[in-house]
């Protein structure tokens, strides 16, 4: 376990930067969550991000790429509805960057 | 072999182990991967689909609530045992979802109808 310092607040994340505490999220911690990874959050990531998180709120469940992409597409446009897209925001991997970065669980699986 | 039809039959309540998330977990990935899967609710198994249920005293996880996001997965198949559903004084208006009831016979030819079954206990 880590620590990441976010004005002032100690902030516990795991070896590989997620949130222990899902409570401890909020936007300057995203920010900070996506410093570590030399990303800048602009609008296009928070669209995504609250999308994820609002799912999650309502399934306790981050979707699968294809389900995800696809409820994307519908809820923001279908030009973000793709993988390109997320991997234009999201590097190293739309899902688990994303999940990481919206202070979600680890996704399990591979898809 | 293609897989058209996969059903999955699910027979345990759903915290007293971790059998019923994990067949969950599998009954998404197979339909990420757009194969039609089919689910059928038998024994204590409907227990898995009851509104309301309350985790914290456990500390686990309340994962009944990824049954609601069934449809995204397009996963509209749900079938229960109507007999079970009886004996355990569950109505349909108790589920977080649809379900079809199902007698004894018809479930009989769902299973024979299914390419796949999976039923995990």
């Amino acid at each position: 376990m880590a620590v990441m310092n976010v004005g002032g607040r100690d902030i516990p994340v795991d070896q590989e930067g997620f949130l222990m505490d899902l409570t401890d999220w909020d936007r300057d911690v995203a920010q900070a969550l996506a410093a570590e990874e030399g990303v800048t959050l602009d609008a296009r990531h928070w669209e995504i991000i609250d999308f994820l998180r609002a799912y999650y709120a309502e399934y306790q469940l981050t979707p699968a790429l294809r389900i995800l992409t696809r409820k994307i597409g519908l809820a923001l446009g279908k030009d973000k509805g793709n993988v390109e897209y997320l991997l234009s925001l999201f590097p190293v991997g739309p899902l688990k960057q994303a999940c990481k970065f919206s202070g979600l669980p680890k996704p399990t699986g591979c898809v | 072999m293609p897989v058209n039809n996969c059903l999955f039959i699910l027979s345990t309540p759903p915290h007293g182990s971790a059998v019923a998330q994990e067949t969950l977990d599998v009954i998404l990935m197979y339909a990420a991967f757009g194969v039609p899967v089919t689910l059928l609710f038998i024994g204590d198994g409907i227990f898995q689909l009851k509104k309301n249920q309350s985790t914290a005293p456990l500390q686990l996880k309340n994962f009944s609530a990824i049954f609601r996001a069934m449809k995204d997965y397009d996963i509209d198949n749900v079938y229960a045992d109507e007999s079970a559903m009886t004996a355990r004084s569950i109505q349909l208006a108790d589920l977080l979802i649809d379900v079809t009831p199902l007698d004894a016979q018809r479930q009989s030819q769902l299973i024979e109808s299914a390419d796949l079954v999976f039923n995990l206990s």
